[in-house]
């Protein structure tokens, strides 16, 4: 697969987005006002836990602010795998009957997917002049934070709906691991926290660098440099991985979906 | 006869074979047997199935060409390789560049979208720009006789002659050098039959090439110049559409009774 073909299939992968997100809240009596509950009932729970039982120090920061920023990137992430995993499958009846760059899926999973980084975004920045703090000068960064995140959403999305056409244990593992996830990535606590074999062991996970720098951009605290590099590193190298698997296996997806 | 000045084919299929393997692709039992004949160092045994065993033909600009065939025959497995849907697993097909498919009436429709955004939603998998689009739309809907309304409502309320109405104003107003219709017209009435007879004369008399499959042959002989006759994945015979045509029939004939 060429990278053209990836630019070039973009307004395809636009008007699936839209249609995929049309539908996602149809019949749906609090439609798009989920984008606002889900991620802020996660906040409370983690706050009640976290915060009040386990009362885990954040650096300074107040907890439901610093984990706040953790189900931001959370809850953008395992939306994209969870239903990005399924990509192809669930357009199975089009794979098999019309022509089209079938990357164009996984793209339009994450353009549908955005609105679950937006929303909680906001509602994080806005919280950060309510707590009395202002934006650290680290935000400017934030439109390149954002896109390494999307990269790398890309390319596990692109790695695994590929390889799910074929075998569909792999949509079967993720329900797990996303749950998993949920504590294995610093998502309620800081890196720091965490005992020093732990945390060599908690940083190995690539989106611990990659939320440890969201954490840092929005709220200036330092990112562990393991998870940093664990994190940057493989983020190319996953997406060349996908990248080749995929368009090894694209050719075929018609006959084995 | 047609003329004699070359004309550079349009689609060129040189020796396509496809095979497919049967059975489930994947499991629990066939993850152990594997792993069995692994440890054995047998060879893992795979039940293939050859679809399209060396087929080749041509088909050249303005002229509509029909593929004869009993079900099982492999005519919906070339039509799907031509498609550039899925690829041959021996030898080649060229086609050009814009090819418009209709291998099923509704089935490439996505039901929770109504009319009018599937069109435009089929119209992106063609790779047509949103000007180009946009402006196909207003022939599209009128040619499809269907109103407003109902193309304002989810596909999945629509009936089977509706689908086929919308499906066939999609492919006869989006431009494309090849067009493919798969049994498209069992479920429309005369009249929509009848105009879409005319659409497809003209596509073809545009210099357009048309590959149109159909088990009435009235239909097929009224509208395509030459045909190939596929039985069993392998080519049988190929040439002019009443020769082609009076031979498929008499194979299929029964049998005439001892006098």
């Amino acid at each position: 697969m060429r990278v053209s073909e990836l630019w070039t299939s973009m307004p395809l992968a636009r008007t699936l987005a839209v249609r995929d997100f049309k539908v996602r809240y149809k019949q749906s009596a609090l439609g798009w006002l989920w984008l606002i509950i889900q991620p802020l009932g996660m906040l409370a729970a983690f706050t009640a836990v976290f915060g009040g039982v386990a009362d885990v120090g954040t650096e300074g920061v107040p907890y439901a602010l610093f984990a706040l920023v953790g189900v931001t990137v959370w809850t953008f992430v395992s939306s994209a795998v969870a239903t990005g995993v399924r990509s192809h499958v669930m357009n199975l009846k089009l794979i098999k009957l019309v022509p089209c760059p079938r990357v164009a899926f996984v793209t339009a999973n994450l353009i549908a997917t955005l609105p679950y980084l937006g929303v909680p975004l906001l509602l994080t920045l806005a919280a950060i002049p309510a707590t009395g703090r202002a934006l650290p000068v680290e935000a400017l960064t934030l439109p390149l934070v954002t896109l390494w995140l999307c990269v790398l959403v890309f390319a596990w999305t692109l790695l695994l709906s590929a390889v799910n056409v074929r075998f569909r244990d792999v949509a079967q593992t993720i329900p797990f691991l996303l749950q998993s996830g949920v504590f294995l990535t610093p998502i309620a606590y800081p890196l720091s926290e965490a005992g020093t074999g732990l945390q060599t062991l908690l940083a190995l996970n690539p989106l611990a660098g990659v939320l440890e720098v969201w954490r840092w951009c929005l709220l200036g605290t330092p990112p562990d440099t393991l998870a940093l590099i664990v994190s940057a590193g493989s983020t190319p190298l996953v997406l060349a991985a996908a990248w080749y698997l995929f368009s090894r296996l694209e050719p075929r997806f018609a006959d084995v979906i | 006869m047609s003329s004699e000045a070359p004309r550079e084919p349009v689609v060129q299929a040189n020796a396509v074979t496809k095979a497919y393997q049967l059975g489930e692709l994947a499991s629990l039992q066939q993850t152990v047997r594997d792993i069995v004949s692994a440890i054995l160092r047998r060879p893992r045994r795979v039940a293939s199935f050859r679809a399209l065993s060396e087929v080749s033909f041509e088909i050249y600009p303005g002229e509509c060409f029909t593929i004869l065939g009993h079900n099982g025959s492999g005519k919906t497995t070339l039509l799907s390789i031509l498609s550039g849907i899925t690829l041959p697993t021996g030898g080649t097909v060229s086609v050009p560049t814009r090819v418009l498919p209709l291998l099923s009436v509704g089935s490439a429709f996505h039901q929770d979208l109504n009319g009018h955004e599937n069109a435009r939603l089929f119209g992106s998998f063609l790779g047509l720009s949103r000007a180009e689009i946009m402006q196909a739309m207003p022939d599209l809907v009128a040619f499809s006789g269907l109103d407003d309304q109902h193309m304002e409502t989810p596909v999945k309320r629509f009936s089977e002659g509706m689908k086929a109405r919308l499906a066939f104003a999609i492919a006869l107003h989006f431009p494309a050098d090849l067009y493919i219709f798969d049994e498209v017209l069992t479920f429309t009435d005369d009249e929509f039959k009848a105009a879409c007879v005319r659409e497809i004369s003209r596509l073809v008399a545009d210099g357009k090439a048309v590959i149109f499959v159909s088990h009435e042959l009235d239909l097929v002989r009224s509208l395509c110049q030459r045909g190939m006759w596929l039985e069993d994945g392998q080519v049988r015979r190929i040439g002019e559409i009443d020769e082609l045509t009076d031979l498929y029939i008499e194979s299929r004939a029964p049998m005439p009774a001892p006098s």
